[in-house]
């Protein structure tokens, strides 16, 4: 075990560091806290997983037991069976791929203009995004609701995706990021005679990988448990997003009978685990992503 | 080039012709992303602000009445439990939502064994969608002294508590909900910072005798301050958001202990059907954040760190 | 790589656009009716039912296609699904809302149709009344009614002493010269709780709900037995005054509060309608209130032995004020719909045995009704039905007394004395008025020690003149 602490090199602490008795306490209490951090990260998802198999009345029921009666693993199939998750599922990959490639298009393609192409008055569109920088659209729910109601657009995708191509703060993230690039880049497209339109995709997406990476996620982390319009918008019970239907689902469990609070546990469960999958399968790429997150100075 | 010169350049038509030409194709690059803009932020946002100052019925406005929905609003006890609660959500947010994952990242990247398992294990809750969340630790916070929560405070000699229904404990209890959540994603953007921190500027402090206390001031947050900032402002945005979670956790409760400006502008809206009231607090919402805003860009204000350049300079010195 | 996801999306996006569009050429020349109140997906038995009535329904009127559309009413999602004209044909609401709908145009006017029917003489003048408008135009059709009472978990009242046992096995409820044992007040209330939080851990006597409205439809009607006349009383200008802070509401939230300080109610000032048959269900508590109409909820979700329960009349605060909270659920029609649609909704309800008639269809709807509901395992008792015309009441009574499974004596004495404690809710925004008294009971349940009802309740009152009643 010290033989790793001896070849540590980088960082704050060093091997040189790691003589003295003091630091390596030190170490170890940084150890023991991080275990403490990943033991409270890990375990309500478990109490939840081994929660969702007891029966309702087993639940609350005093003296607590941790562990149900049995694993009725019949009870995940039947409740799975019973409200076709996978179509919640869907909607909700439907709603977060639109969501990201919207961000990306429409939030890059605008800055990419108000960082390279200025064309005349961009500055007085650039000064109204920044004016409502931090405002999240949500705040003006009524009339946004309403236009969404005039549009038609009512228990459709449409708006779920589009909202996230309107975010100044994503848009911010790639406007710097455009303009860090070397200027020479656009010229040399410019003189190739490459429209501006061919030019944002030839040249300018290729070159901003890391940043459509961070937006991406951004936006797909923002689209997964994204609530409210969503909720507003999907009436519909086959449009329904994971979110809203568990939420549906919570709000109404008063007036359904027999769908308790054990089956609502199970339908929590059930909303995981297909989000392990993915991510044991992706994980490389998802944390891989987020890293790239880190702004450089 | 030739045929310019039979027009007047001094022409208004030829300016605009001239205009047009040049500018033809970044305006029409721009009108996608503005319309998008339009829709969902300005419009809205403008209409907001009318409505505000309209009596409603339903979602119509039916006339103009003066001050009269934020006289109503400012005069409802819930708007000023929501006021007072948007600048707690604020506080406990900055204390738990904002320098847990800074304090998280820093050891994470310090450690050596199991640093793999580490990072996935606190990464995982970001997987799981928020109302999940939220439900999940709705049914761990429950107030019955023989349920799960208060049977670990008992086994750990804590006297029990009513954890959402202790009006003190609701907000902290959401925030560290939301923080469970939300900061795996977050200690992994650190790390990278921390990760890209070039040795050399570690090395030069050390020669100069710098403790591992100064290190960690002078060398590690200079370098990760841009990364903080830009967290800070996430995690800001974030606190105006809150809305199904105390939806969920707490219906706002207990007594509107917990309710957040955006979730009460629904409640005005779609509950009381009172769109009036629920323009006039998202307005407010809206001012709230544009002085916060204001105030944020003053305070940082891009000042060069004078500490962090002595120490690239050492790293520069022993390289040569 | 790149490619690939490419094709991946636009295949997604195709399907979805395909499937939408699909869904929408559905169109084959009938009338569409969308049913609202069409069951949960995970009521197997219970769709099942729906759809053989929907096959009965479709096959003597072949002009009409029912689709069903689930809609579960709440308070804050009518708003959305009204402005965007989302609403189905018919759903189903709560008694206290056909006022704020009417208001708003969002339900049609049937009270022609309902002539034409013949239905609307047979209906309940209560009932009628409330989803009427002030001009006696009507609105709906109620499905059935509930007064609020008291659940007991009999199992163990009976392990503490509070009530007994006959020779059979039998609970008994009254003493030999006929009184009742169970609690009848709500100091006796108190009695029996103690005794419950002394024999059980974790365990409370009763359970206050506090969160979505429901905190103040319980309080409403205890604030009623403490003495308070009406939350809403007209004053001799014809206009109505918020009456939130009577002395008899103050005495109530006090008690609550004692109970509270004392440790003897569930200790959450965050319950929901869930939570009342969620803590008789994993017995947390021994009694709580709620409405005769869904007295099976613990038995369905938690398997809560129905031979256990006893429905017994709401107790009394200061001794002789004694309601019954009477409520109910009524089909309402969207404004939206056409006459036509409206018509094949009407008629549909004869299929589920919802209206006054009783021909053959209506009693063998009737009957599934039962049926689906023994098959379940559900205690089956009286139901409080909305039509009056003696036909109807005897078949619908005899069907209730074949079906039943219960012991109709542990629920005798509350349908004994429904007609005579029954009072309807309060006429102007409900819910609220509910809302408001809502936080006023959170406040009390967080703050036991410290919280003062009567100013609570005052700032409740202002609250509710100066935003709700004052619009009147």
């Amino acid at each position: 075990m010290l033989k790793r602490l001896k070849s540590k090199s980088s960082g704050i602490l060093t091997a040189a560091d790691y003589k003295k008795v003091g630091f390596r306490i030190v170490y170890w209490i940084i150890f023991f806290i991080l275990s403490v951090a990943v033991l409270t990260a890990l375990t309500p998802v478990l109490w939840l997983f081994i929660s969702s198999f007891k029966n309702a009345e087993e639940l609350t029921a005093t003296p607590y037991h941790l562990f149900p009666e049995a694993f009725n693993f019949n009870k995940l199939a039947e409740v799975w069976q019973m409200l076709n998750f996978w179509q919640y599922f869907l909607n909700t990959i439907i709603v977060v791929v639109g969501a990201v490639l919207c961000s990306v298009v429409f939030n890059g393609l605008l800055a990419y203009v108000f960082a390279i192409v200025k064309p005349k008055g961009y500055k007085i569109f650039y000064g109204l995004v920044m004016a409502s920088y931090m405002i999240p659209a949500l705040m003006s729910i009524v009339p946004l609701y309403k236009q969404i109601i005039d549009f038609g657009l009512i228990n459709t995708y449409i708006p779920l995706w589009f909202m996230f191509g309107a975010n100044a703060y994503y848009l911010i993230m790639f406007k710097n990021y455009f303009e860090s690039l070397p200027k020479a880049l656009f010229e040399a497209a410019e003189m190739d005679r490459c429209g501006k339109f061919k030019a944002f995709f030839k040249v300018v997406i290729p070159m901003s990988r890391p940043i459509i990476g961070v937006v991406a996620i951004f936006t797909m982390t923002a689209a997964w448990s994204d609530f409210l319009l969503p909720y507003l918008v999907l009436n519909d019970d086959s449009m329904m997003t994971v979110m809203v239907k568990i939420y549906n689902l919570q709000s109404t469990m008063g007036t359904v009978q027999g769908f308790g609070p054990d089956k609502l546990l199970m339908i929590l469960t059930i909303s995981i685990l297909p989000q392990i999958v993915i991510f044991a399968l992706f994980q490389k790429q998802i944390t891989g992503s987020s890293a790239v997150g880190a702004v450089k100075e | 080039m030739k045929k310019e010169k039979l027009y007047d350049r001094s022409s208004v038509s030829y300016k605009a012709k001239r205009l047009f030409k040049r500018n033809w194709s970044g305006w029409l690059l721009m009108l996608p992303g503005l319309l998008l803009f339009l829709f969902f932020v300005w419009a809205p946002l403008a209409q907001n602000v009318i409505l505000s100052f309209n009596e409603t019925k339903g979602f119509e406005s039916v006339g103009f009445n003066n001050f009269d929905n934020y006289i109503r609003v400012f005069n409802d006890p819930m708007f000023t439990k929501a006021l007072a609660n948007t600048f707690k959500y604020i506080l406990w947010s900055i204390i738990i939502g904002f320098l847990v994952p800074i304090f998280l990242g820093l050891l994470l990247s310090e450690v050596v064994h199991f640093k793999p398992f580490f990072r996935l294990g606190i990464y995982f809750p970001s997987i799981v969608s928020g109302i999940a969340v939220v439900i999940m630790w709705s049914y761990l916070f429950d107030p019955n002294p023989g349920a799960v929560l208060n049977q670990l405070l008992t086994a750990l000699g804590i006297p029990v508590s009513q954890f959402l229904s202790n009006p003190s404990l609701t907000i902290p209890l959401i925030v560290v909900t939301m923080t469970w959540r939300g900061a795996g994603g977050t200690v992994l953007v650190y790390l990278s910072a921390l990760q890209n921190i070039d040795n050399s500027q570690y090395e030069a402090a050390r020669m100069d005798g710098a403790g591992a206390l100064s290190r960690v001031l002078h060398v590690t947050l200079p370098h990760i301050m841009p990364t903080i900032r830009m967290l800070f402002i996430l995690q800001i945005i974030s606190v105006f958001q809150v809305f199904y979670e105390p939806l969920v956790m707490t219906s706002g409760g207990p007594d509107g202990a917990s309710i957040s400006l955006l979730l009460l502008s629904y409640r005005y809206a779609f509950e009381s059907f009172d769109a009036g009231a629920s323009a006039a607090t998202g307005v407010i919402l809206a001012v709230i954040i544009i002085i916060l805003t204001v105030i944020y860009l003053r305070i940082s204000m891009p000042k060069k760190d004078k500490v962090s350049n002595k120490w690239r300079r050492y790293a520069e010195k022993v390289k040569k | 790589m790149k490619k690939w996801l490419c094709a991946a999306v636009a295949a997604i996006v195709g399907v979805v656009s395909l499937l939408s569009f699909g869904a929408c050429g559905k169109g084959n020349g009938k009338i569409k009716v969308s049913i609202g109140m069409w069951p949960d997906p995970t009521l197997t038995k219970d769709v099942e039912m729906y759809q053989k009535w929907e096959e009965a329904f479709e096959r003597d009127y072949p002009q009409y296609d029912i689709v069903g559309d689930r809609y579960e009413y709440s308070a804050d999602t009518i708003m959305a699904k009204a402005t965007s004209k989302q609403l189905p044909t018919v759903f189903q609401t709560y008694f206290t809302e056909p006022q704020k709908l009417i208001e708003n145009g969002w339900v049609a006017d049937i009270t022609d149709q309902l002539n034409e029917l013949g239905w609307l003489d047979k209906m309940d003048v209560d009932m009628r009344a409330a989803v009427s408008d002030s001009a006696g135009r009507c609105y709906g059709v109620p499905r059935d009614g509930y007064g609020m009472g008291l659940f007991l978990n009999c199992a163990m009242l009976y392990d503490v002493g509070v009530i007994d046992k006959d020779a059979d096995g039998n609970y008994k409820l009254h003493d030999d010269e006929g009184n009742p044992l169970y609690p009848t007040t709500f100091d006796e209330i108190r009695e029996v709780s103690e005794r419950i939080v002394e024999s059980y851990d974790n365990t409370y006597g009763l359970v206050i709900l506090s969160a979505n409205n429901n905190g103040g439809w319980q309080f409403t009607n205890m604030a009623w037995n403490f003495g308070c006349a009406a939350m809403q009383v007209r004053g001799a200008d014809g206009k109505y005054k918020a009456n939130l802070n009577d002395a008899g509401a103050v005495k109530a939230l006090e008690w609550i509060q004692d109970m509270a300080n004392d440790g003897l109610i569930y200790p959450d000032a965050s319950l929901t309608y869930v939570d009342w048959y969620s803590k008789i269900g994993s017995k947390n508590v021994a009694m709580a209130f709620c409405g005769n109409d869904n007295i099976m909820m613990p038995v369905t979700t938690f398997n809560f032995n129905k031979d256990d329960i006893a429905f017994v009349p709401m107790p009394t605060g200061d001794g002789q004020s004694r309601y019954s909270l009477y409520g109910g659920t009524p089909f309402v029609f969207s404004s939206y719909a056409t006459e036509e649609q409206i018509k094949g909704a009407l008629l549909f309800l004869k299929y589920m045995g919802r209206s006054p008639e009783t021909d053959e269809i209506s009693v063998s709807a009737i009957e599934v009704g039962h049926q689906t509901a023994q098959a379940k395992a559900m205690p089956i008792i009286q139901t409080i039905r909305p039509w009056t015309n003696a036909e109807f009441l005897e078949i619908a009574n005899r069907l209730d007394k074949q079906y039943t499974n219960v012991n109709p004596y542990y629920y005798a004495d509350f349908f004994d004395s429904l007609e005579q404690m029954k009072r309807p809710e309060e006429p102007y925004y409900c819910q609220d008025m509910y809302k408001l008294l809502d936080n006023a009971i959170q406040n009390v349940l967080s703050n036991p020690g410290t919280a003062n009802c009567k100013s609570l309740l005052d700032t409740a009152n202002s609250q509710f003149q100066s935003n709700y009643l004052n619009k009147l």
